[in-house]
């Protein structure tokens, strides 16, 4: 029998269920009205500071970018080189003609990446359990029939692709890329006037288009900003394949260069953006698949590159991150003996183990990468924007200093720039 | 002098604590989709973290000693975050015209009213979520996973500590799987909501 709520805790509960609701809305005045709670209540304090580190230890894996925390750069700009399919256009010129090798080379990609879709498993497992490896390496195609012509769940069928640009009209303005096809959905990115994309689906009302993004995800747009016409776009649904049991594989393919399935190791829950799926236990390999947010895989394999420090699991048609993975059911902790693991990182590993998640150690940025409030001011004077002044520290320049600043925000609101 | 020596605390926080404030920036202006617009995450996270410390300082004769300082900091993110979504908001002008054609975008359950319902199962009959139609037909709408973790954070009183010992993973880990289910779950509710309305 449960024991009775305690009142304050479910509080507690309730205000942190709030913050990670506001956070995945984008919703920061919930997030700063239970910040302010939070700063009367110590025990909630460290509870939000539990969840930010969860979220944050994801953070790496939704997206690409120059993280000095983290001894993944390398790997995660090879991984990100090897998907890109849409250049930026440089602005200084007029709308270019696209180039026909341009044109072709992504005609190709997005063939490839059709053919894979058409390939891929679904969530449904495709490791057989005790199977035994077989000479002729082989999988199991499964894919689920869409039911609508409309294709903007997880689970569409493959389209075709059109090549469109965007046309914001003006070089300032960005397009905003959204999860789904609403405003109020979660901004995805937003992509420069004039950037390339693929097309490959409209909204039921027709108002937004769904786009290929340079990860090789997708996201929505709001259709008039694309160019040409997409009215001369029909977008021509092939329904996704049924199940049609087991295809060899020709020994030529890269598919077949794979590690045979294993008999099922444990499974594994993808996070919250599409997870590359490669050739080989690396980036350097070839994207053979993307898989959706929240698809339950089956892991028949786990191998640990030392050299990138990275874990990887076989999925069945290709090896997987393990960051990308939020939940790992029952899987053997990876050995990470080689690893040093900074003293500070200790209770992190800990949960690693308990939780099978492997944890990679991180690097702390070098001193002078963490700004520091004299470093502020002393680059932003630095950087030829401000003249006539003597350089002081933060929180020193006397009240009334006229300065050029180049962050109206603080000059206005704080008043600490005047 | 106390307020002297509570502003050298705050600003020696700030600089032993950069590293996990911009960290948490970072995710911040992520969610917010403010990233990689006029620069990239990392440079934008290192931005706000300039703009919230200069802030703090500006108005540390405001803060509260007895105030936890990561949360007043944060706050101040916030905050920042929220006023950049504000100007980037109104530089997009011709949006909100698309939004009279999604009348319907609001969820139906807010976070409380989500939130209550389950603590009024977990208070009053956690077996209710075997027995009552609408609540199992809810939870067959999300997946195994997260039906599981909603029935045993019910069943645990809706403990974040209780679920997290259930699982075998730290507070935090549990909790934000547990919230990710009932985002997932208050969708589900809104999709038959949705065909029930026709």
């Amino acid at each position: 029998m449960m024991a009775r709520v305690d009142k304050q805790k479910l509080q507690r509960e309730k205000q942190l269920f709030a913050y990670s609701s506001a956070l995945q809305q984008g919703d920061f005045d919930t997030v700063a009205r239970i910040l302010q709670a939070a700063e009367h209540d110590p025990l909630l304090a460290d509870m939000l500071a539990e969840i930010n580190v969860v979220y944050e230890r994801e953070l790496p894996s939704l997206t690409p970018m120059v993280n000095h925390s983290s001894n993944h750069y390398e790997e995660k700009l090879n991984m990100t080189a090897s998907v890109t399919v849409v250049p930026h256009r440089p602005l200084a010129s007029s709308r270019p003609r696209l180039s026909i090798t341009l044109l072709a080379a992504m005609l190709a990609v997005s063939l490839l990446g059709g053919i894979m879709l058409f390939m891929r498993p679904n969530t449904s497992p495709n490791i057989q359990a005790g199977a035994a490896p077989t000479a002729s390496p082989s999988v199991t195609v499964t894919a689920t029939l869409i039911p609508t012509a409309s294709p903007v769940g997880a689970n569409d069928g493959v389209v075709n692709h059109q090549i469109v640009t965007i046309n914001t009209g003006s070089p300032d303005i960005r397009l905003t890329v959204r999860a789904e096809p609403s405003l109020s959905a979660h901004i995805v990115t937003t992509l420069p006037d004039g950037h390339i994309a693929a097309l490959v689906a409209y909204s039921d009302d027709g108002q937004w288009a769904r786009i290929i993004l340079s990860d090789g995800s997708t996201g929505w747009v709001i259709r008039d900003m694309l160019s040409p016409d997409p009215n001369l776009f029909v977008p021509t649904i092939i329904p996704a394949p049924t199940i049609i049991g087991v295809v060899p594989i020709d020994p030529s393919s890269p598919l077949a260069q794979l590690t045979p399935a294993n008999p099922v190791l444990c499974e594994g829950v993808i996070g919250n953006v599409p997870a590359f799926v490669f050739s080989r236990p690396s980036t350097s390999g070839v994207v053979v698949d993307t898989i959706q947010y929240s698809e339950v895989l089956q892991i028949g394999d786990e191998e640990y590159n030392p050299v990138t420090n990275v874990s990887w699991y076989y999925v069945g048609h290709g090896w997987v991150m393990a960051e990308a993975f939020t939940v790992l059911n029952n899987c053997p902790p990876v050995n990470l003996a080689a690893v040093s693991v900074d003293q500070a990182d200790v209770e992190t590993t800990q949960q690693a183990q308990l939780t099978g998640v492997p944890f990679v150690p991180t690097v702390p940025p070098p001193p002078s990468l963490i700004p520091t409030p004299t470093a502020y001011l002393n680059s932003r004077i630095g950087d030829g924007q401000f003249s006539a002044i003597t350089l002081r520290p933060v929180g020193e320049i006397p009240s009334g200093t006229l300065v050029k600043s180049p962050l109206p925000t603080i000059r206005e609101k704080s008043g600490f720039i005047r | 002098m106390d307020q002297a020596i509570e502003a050298a605390r705050l600003r020696q926080y700030i600089e032993h604590q950069s590293g996990a404030l911009l960290s948490t920036m970072r995710y911040y202006l992520y969610r917010a989709g403010l990233s990689g617009r006029d620069l990239p995450l990392e440079a934008a996270a290192r931005d706000l973290l300039n703009e919230v410390v200069a802030e703090a300082l500006a108005h540390e004769s405001r803060y509260d000693p007895d105030a936890d300082p990561r949360a007043w900091l944060l706050g101040i993110a916030a905050n920042l975050v929220k006023r950049r979504q504000q100007d980037l908001a109104r530089r997009q002008q011709r949006e909100p015209l698309i939004r009279d054609l999604h009348p319907g975008i609001e969820a139906s359950m807010s976070d409380d009213e989500l939130f209550d319902w389950l603590a009024d199962i977990a208070e009053t009959a956690p077996d209710a979520l075997e027995t009552r139609q609408d609540v199992n037909q809810l939870l067959a709408a999300v997946s195994s996973d997260d039906a599981h973790i909603v029935r045993l954070a019910v069943m645990n009183g809706l403990d974040g500590e209780s679920l997290a010992a259930k699982l075998g993973v730290t507070p935090g880990a549990a909790r934000v799987r547990l919230h990710r289910a009932l985002i997932r779950l208050r969708q589900a509710h809104q999709q038959q909501k949705d065909i029930d309305d026709g």
